[in-house]
Order: structure tokens, then sequence, then C-alpha cells
């Protein structure tokens, strides 16, 4: 089982570049189970992540264990092949 | 006349705000006790308040340039962006649902294009060239039959970098039916920025030694919006709540007296930038990040050895008043413009805005460098 915890916020460029290059990528793996966390109303959770600096950010886990962080803009084809080694 | 009432100190961080003109404030003061009536009310003193917001208005108008266009009042440019994006699109967002953006726009801007893109809209942000000036290719590139709006930052707060509305104006007009919206807060006064090529504009008195809590969206009168606020019947249908005749009449005065001067204050600026860059090369690891487009009141540089906001404390500290930008998610500076321009995020981690004014002295140029002497 694979959970993805996204962090965003509303005036965040990055996250707006992101959006549609998301989409893509997310429609290519229905299974990822993706839990949105919005940077400043649920500043509480967001705070216990520990995301650093820079928005947005992907948290990975497998099975309830994060394998992976993702930071940042990235290009489709990066993602696409992040997903894809976890062997979803 | 102005007014830099606190003694000692180096403010060099007139992109974030600027200390009120006495004779602004002096209007706003006046119009308190002279103008005090509701320009809703229809007794003799509230239609004496209506007609000065009506001369006021005016001014303004020709201040920009600009006759078949409103003014609508606002707290701010926040408020006059949110009208303008959000107002457009819930008014024609039936029938048009792409919007575009560009990399380099202020908070409120992003955070309406992010708000509409989870209400269903398609937003695009269009590429920048190396320079940090949108790409021409790429927006003509992505203007469609269903683009319902362009918004476009006329200068950017953290670089000062330009754009060039008058061809990106032409291109949307020649190549679309969009409408063509500008934060041209940065721009004001500040360059000559041509407003009748554009559909919307929004701005706020404080950076031209205003004061704060009043702005204005400027609007073609060809093209409506949708209230983001609602209210009863007020002096403009597109934003309820009673009209500040006070702070309206102190908008009119800065801009007057702002754009009036803006010769004189521009070749007052040139000296001190000049000096100021002249310096700055001087040192060893200090990157320009402004570059030729960049407006000489906005001077972005790296100081490669020292973080950001540790230098800005430094500089405090001896009253000498920067600006850093706040990282995205934490409290630690991180300038995302300066990463994206330069590609470096060692020079996003060192970034340092120092804004110039007419009011900035040659004095106060070498106070700094000296201060940066002692420290790199």
């Amino acid at each position: 089982m694979i959970t993805v915890k996204r962090i965003t916020a509303l005036w965040c460029m990055s996250c707006l570049i992101m959006k549609k290059t998301w989409d893509n990528v997310f429609k290519n793996f229905p299974e990822i189970n993706l839990v949105d966390y919005d940077f400043d109303d649920d500043y509480k959770v967001v705070e216990t992540l520990n995301i650093g600096d820079i928005l947005p950010v992907l948290i990975i886990y497998k099975d309830d264990i994060e394998v992976q962080r993702i930071v940042g803009e990235k290009k489709e084809k990066q993602l696409n092949e992040i997903f894809f080694k976890l062997n979803l | 006349m102005l007014t830099k009432e606190v003694e000692n100190v180096v403010y060099l961080d007139y992109s974030a705000t600027t200390p009120v003109d006495k004779r602004v404030l002096e209007s706003f003061v006046n119009a308190n006790t002279d103008n005090y009536a509701n320009p809703n009310s229809l007794h003799e003193i509230g239609l004496k308040s209506h007609r000065v917001i009506e001369e006021v208005t005016q001014s303004i108008k020709d201040n920009l340039k600009v006759k078949d266009y409103d003014i609508i009042y606002t707290s701010g440019a926040t408020e006059a962006n949110n009208l303008a994006i959000k107002g457009c699109a819930f008014k024609y967002g039936n029938k048009r649902k792409h919007l575009l953006t560009s990399r380099y726009e202020h908070s409120s801007v992003t955070a309406c294009f992010n708000y509409l893109a989870d209400q269903g809209f398609e937003v695009e942000v269009l590429d920048s060239d190396e320079f940090g000036r949108v790409s021409l290719a790429d927006l003509k590139r992505k203007l469609r039959e269903d683009t319902l709006l362009v918004s476009i930052a006329a200068v950017n707060s953290e670089t000062g970098i330009t754009q060039d509305l008058n061809t990106i104006s032409g291109i949307i007009k020649s190549q679309s039916k969009a409408y063509f919206h500008s934060d041209i807060t940065q721009a004001l006064t500040k360059t000559n920025i041509d407003v009748s090529n554009l559909d919307l504009a929004s701005f706020t008195a404080h950076k031209f030694y205003g004061l704060k809590g009043i702005g204005a969206l400027v609007k073609n009168t060809s093209l409506d919006l949708e209230p983001i606020i609602h209210g009863g019947k007020s002096f403009s249908h597109y934003r309820s709540g009673t009209m500040p005749t006070p702070l309206i009449v102190s908008l009119g005065k800065a801009l007057d007296i702002a754009i009036s001067n803006q010769k004189k204050n521009q070749e007052k600026i040139s000296k001190v930038y000049d000096l100021l860059i002249r310096e700055l090369r001087k040192f060893d690891s200090v990157l320009l990040n402004s570059n030729q487009y960049s407006i000489k009141q906005i001077v972005n540089v790296s100081f490669l050895k020292v973080p950001s906001k540790k230098l800005s404390e430094i500089l405090s500290n001896q009253k000498i008043f920067v600006s850093t930008t706040t990282a995205c998610a934490s409290k630690s500076a991180y300038s995302l413009a300066v990463e994206n321009l330069t590609h470096s995020k060692e020079r996003a981690k060192t970034a340092i805005r120092i804004s110039l004014s007419h009011l900035t002295t040659e004095d106060e140029i070498y106070t700094l460098i000296k201060a940066l002497k002692e420290v790199l």
C-alpha cells in the first residue's frame, strides 16, 4: 500500500506549476492513496512532518514506512520514474 | 516636505513600503474633518464627499492617462489582485476556463490562481527567459481560444525585473480574446507604464509615499467583474463598503505628487544606484541578481559568504534596514525568484534586496558599504 502525503500552500508558485504534472502522473498510478495537507490550514500536522524550507513536498510511504521525499518542482518524467521504481 | 521621521537609520527597504509624504498625510487629516460624511448619503455633505471622490477619481485617471476605465478603490493591491483575477474568472469562467500567469508574481496573485485551479480552472505558468522575462514564444504557444485571463506583474518585487507589457498586450490582443491583468504595484511611479494597454491593473498607495490601507483596481469599462465582497449599494457595485473618502483623497494626492516628480526622482535614484553598484562590484563573492531589465529602485544581490537572514540581522543591529525573502515553508531566508533566475541555491540563500528611493543619500550608501566591509 503506497500513500503519498502532499504538502502545498495557496501562495506557493511551485505548487501551482506542479499541479498539472501531478494530475498527469497520479493518473498513471490510481492505486496510490494521496493525502493532501495545506501548509497553513493543516499546520499542526505539517509541523510534525519536518518538511524543511521548500514547498511543495511529497512524502511517500510504503506500508506506513516513509521511503522517499520529493521536494520542489520536478519533471513529469522524473516523478513517473520514482513511482515506477516503487514497484506499484 | 518628505518624511523619514526615524532618525539615524538607513532605510533601504522602500519596495516593502515607503514613509508617508507629509503633504499626503495632511490631505488625509484634512479630509477627515472636511469630508467626513458618507459619500453614499443623499444630503448635502454626503453629496460633497461623493463629488470629492469623483474629482479624485478623475485626477487618478488623468495621471494614468486612461479614459474609459473605472477606478475601483480597495484596501490595497492584494484585494485589487483578488478582485481582478477571481472577479474575472467568476464572471466569465462558465465558458472560458484557461488562465495564464508568470513565474514571478506576488503571492496574492499566485494564491488566486492556486485557488481557481482547485475550483476547476486550468492554470498554466508561462516560461521565462534567462533574464526573468516572460517568454513571448511560450505566450504565443499557450494562448488559446478559451484563454480567459493573462496576469503578469509589471515589475517583480524581489529582483526589480520589468516585463515588456506593451509587446505582451499586443500578442494577447492579436491572438486571443483574453483579458490582460497586471499587478503594477512595483512599477507605478517608477516606470512609464502604459495602463491603456491593460484591461485590469492593481496598485497600492503605500509604495509611493501614500498611506497603507488604500489601493485600487483600474478596470476597462468594457469588462465586467463578479464582486468578491458583497454588501449594500456603494460608490462602485464592484466593491461594497462605505468609501473611505480621506484615504481616497490621500491616494489621489500621493499619485499626483509621485507622477509629477517622477523624472526628477528618477535622476536622484540613478545617482545613488550608480554609486551602490560601483561599490558593490568592489567586493569579492558578491553577485548581482538584478539585471539590465531591473528598475534602479531594486538591487537584488547575493553576498555568497553570509546567509541573507544573518546578514540582514547584522545590518539591522546597525540600524541599516534591507530586505530578505522568507523561504516557502520556514522562517529561514530563501529567494525562490533568485533560484529560478540564477539556478543557484547558494545565491537564493544569500540574496538581499536593497531598495532605493529619491530620499536615499550617498551617505547612506557609504554607511551600508562600510557595514558590509566589516561583515564580509
